[in-house]
């Protein structure tokens, strides 16, 4: 019996499903965990370091908004998650994640506005896998690639020294500062674009 | 015939992965940067290891044999999977650490190696006994490795990132960060595992000498 | 077991006066000048240099081999000229522990493994010097101004760290600032034994004629050099400095003369030989503008070496050879 073309595909057929029901399962169960890991460990204490000080009225997490970006070269769907900070009821902040191909894969960036004044609060690496040494600085939040955005007016956008804006980059590691400024300009454009119609929400 | 408690130890010395069945070099080399990727990587190749062994030998005799490959995989892509979403959720730094190497726990060639020589033919408790000894085998060689590189390249042993479990045993001067980058580099990784291959094959070789005088 | 009664050595087994020993002092007498020059540019600090990598290597030879219970092949000098070489190329100004490892690791990882002699798949001090290289690449470059240098010379790191070359002169547009023959009379900032093109092509020159070197990669690494850059610089001279710039300044001299002519990491055969330079020569080309941290010379030749295994299947068609019926 065990030879036969039917056995085969029925003991093969049982093995997968009782492995995807299981997956499923554990998929249910972690993928909140994930998210809410994500939100807390990562982009909290950033928004919190970069908003210190304002007294917001809203909890700029809990008010999450996801943004539809379209969709990639690929067809697949792009979304980025914008967090707004209100002060009487007018968007004073927003904070954003955006990411750019770098040296060694995607670097993820969280960039924080105010919007009155139109300045950069922070930027902070949330994902990279730049050359240790190197690349990896965008990650130190004391590099002085990192520091020199905050404070940054980005009214007349945001561009590398070497294309005749005011970013400098690292030496060394010019590919990985390239790519972190671009997720910065990404964020900018997008909040220019998207936060007058969000707050009007 | 072995002993239930040879079928465990062997895994310790006798057989240990990655210097005496030379296999699984792939996350040998790429994760032991730190004392934790190697444990890390260690233990949770042993969880897979162990649960995928379990499966097996309990249903050795209801697989058929022309597509035992296709269902092993299956088996084990599942606990390969398992593992990598627990960690994401639980040791989000380990599961950083470790990066892609989790998932590809499943074409680690230990795992498919000991479910095709030893579980699909030995009972549970063997082949249960088979994969914790295996699997301690392989974590307790990829810690060693890890701690080495790690000592040596960043003067630094990193326990478990998450907790901040760790010791600084060279302090560095302001503003470095390595001590000998090489050892933390790929190459490094391969001459380390060079110098481990040869220590055990030195004592070894000692203590067969011994054995036949 | 077979019992061991008949032991052949390495080659070369012809007996006709040339000895490995020989020809390892023929090539320290051919960089000797290039040295000298180095010591008298840089001072004490260069000596001591080389005499820390001389005393690592063999150190580090003679302990590995007792450990192994292996007689000691200290007296054919070749670790002395691995300690020499790598010291040499470093710049006056690292740390003598920077040497040393370097040392230790050329022969630890580079040498020992292979086997005494000849078995190196990579040039050993090239091993040292790419080890240290990546693992500090901020002491790396501990440039220092030489006596002679005209003032105008910039050091490394200080003034642009955005395009770090092994030659010095990082900035393509500050070229018309040195003078071609100021470079090639060896005025300029640079590895200790590697800044004097002149001297290491006397050198150089030497070697081939003593037939301890053939002249063929060395010549294939000019010329690759050369076209490269000549290129690169007729499509964006602001992106790539001229040829004599690229040609006389870094390590090329040293590494065409006396890294392309190692016995036991590059090619056997004459078209061997000359593509291995070739290739290895635009690829140092490519490296230096790519911007590599430091080193593209060697490195260009460590990649080359590790082709060797391919270039040896050039082989000449032996005369009257009729095509096999296979």
């Amino acid at each position: 019996m065990r030879n036969k073309i039917w056995f085969m595909a029925v003991v093969l057929g049982i093995v997968a499903f009782l492995a995807g029901l299981a997956l499923a399962g554990v998929k249910g169960m972690t993928t909140p965990v994930i998210e809410k890991r994500i939100l807390e460990k990562k982009i909290k204490p950033s928004l919190d370091k970069f908003f210190d000080g304002l007294d917001l009225e809203n909890d700029c997490i809990e008010d999450r908004q996801v943004l539809d970006l379209g969709k990639d070269a690929r067809g697949r769907k792009q979304v980025t998650t914008l967090f707004l900070g209100k002060k009487g009821g007018k968007a004073v902040v927003a904070a954003l994640q955006t990411k750019a191909a770098g040296f060694g894969g995607d670097i993820e960036v969280l960039t924080a506005f105010s919007l009155d004044d139109k300045k950069i609060l922070g930027v902070k690496t949330l994902s990279q896998s730049e050359t240790m040494g190197l690349g990896a600085r965008v990650s130190n939040d004391a590099e002085p690639f990192i520091q020199q955005f905050q404070g940054m007016n980005y009214s007349d956008g945001v561009e590398m020294r070497s294309n005749g804006g005011q970013v400098d980059a690292i030496s060394g590691a010019t590919v990985s500062s390239v790519a972190f400024t671009a997720a910065v300009i990404r964020a900018t454009e997008l909040v220019e674009k998207n936060v007058d119609s969000a707050a009007a929400n | 015939m072995k002993t239930l408690t040879q079928e465990f130890t062997k895994g310790l010395w006798e057989q240990i992965p990655p210097f005496r069945l030379v296999l699984g070099l792939c996350p040998t080399l790429a994760v032991t940067k730190s004392l934790e990727g190697g444990w890390g990587m260690g233990l949770a190749t042993t969880f897979v290891l162990v649960c995928s062994n379990l499966f097996i030998s309990a249903l050795r005799n209801v697989i058929p044999p022309k597509v035992r490959i296709a269902t092993f995989i299956v088996i084990i892509a599942t606990f390969v999977v398992i593992t990598e979403l627990v960690m994401k959720a639980y040791t989000p730094m380990l599961s950083e650490t470790l990066g892609v190497f989790i998932p590809l726990i499943v074409v680690n060639c230990i795992i498919l190696g000991r479910a095709e020589a030893f579980a699909s033919k030995n009972g549970i408790g063997r082949s249960l006994l088979d994969g914790f000894g295996i699997g301690f085998g392989f974590t307790l060689a990829l810690a060693v490795l890890g701690a080495l590189r790690e000592l040596l390249g960043t003067g630094k042993l990193t326990m478990f990132a998450q907790a901040n479990l760790d010791l600084t045993i060279i302090p560095l001067g302001e503003g470095r960060e390595f001590l000998f980058k090489f050892m933390v580099d790929p190459p490094g990784a391969f001459v380390c595992l060079g110098a481990m291959l040869l220590l055990m094959n030195l004592i070894s070789e000692r203590s067969a000498r011994s054995k036949a005088a | 077991m077979i019992n061991q009664r008949f032991v052949v050595s390495i080659s070369p087994h012809i007996k006709n006066g040339r000895t490995v020993r020989r020809m390892i002092v023929t090539t320290i007498a051919a960089l000797a000048p290039a040295a000298l020059w180095g010591f008298y540019q840089f001072g004490l600090d260069a000596v001591a240099l080389v005499a820390v990598g001389i005393t690592a290597a063999c150190g580090t030879e003679a302990l590995i081999s007792r450990l192994a219970g292996k007689s000691s092949s200290l007296s054919d000098g070749h670790a002395v000229l691995t300690g020499l070489v790598l010291a040499l190329l470093v710049p006056a100004g690292v740390p003598f522990w920077l040497v040393i490892v370097g040392a230790v690791m050329a022969i630890l990882v580079g040498k020992m493994p292979f086997g005494p002699l000849g078995g190196a798949p990579i040039y050993p001090a090239l091993v040292g010097l790419l080890i240290v290289a990546t693992s500090w690449p901020n002491e790396i470059k501990s440039y220092v101004q030489p006596t002679t240098a005209p003032t105008e010379l910039k050091v490394e790191g200080a003034a642009d760290a955005e395009f770090p070359r092994d030659a010095v002169f990082i900035d393509p547009s500050d070229e018309a600032e040195y003078k071609t023959a100021d470079l090639f009379m060896g005025k300029q900032v640079g590895p200790i034994g590697a800044i004097s093109p002149l001297l290491l092509l006397l050198g150089g020159l030497f070697l081939i004629l003593r037939r301890v070197a053939r002249w063929q990669a060395p010549f294939g690494f000019l010329v690759g050099m050369g076209v490269a850059a000549g290129i690169g610089h007729a499509l964006d001279p602001g992106g790539c400095a001229s040829a004599s710039f690229h040609l006389f300044t870094g390590s090329a001299m040293f590494g065409a003369f006396f890294l392309c002519t190692d016995w036991s990491s590059t090619p056997v055969t004459p078209w061997g030989m000359f593509l291995f330079g070739l290739i290895g020569g635009g690829l140092a080309v490519l490296l230096r503008i790519a911007g590599l941290p430091y080193g593209a010379v060697p490195w260009a030749i460590v990649i080359m070496s590790l082709a060797t295994p391919i270039f040896d299947r050039i082989t000449p068609t032996p005369f009257g050879k009729v095509a096999s019926h296979a």
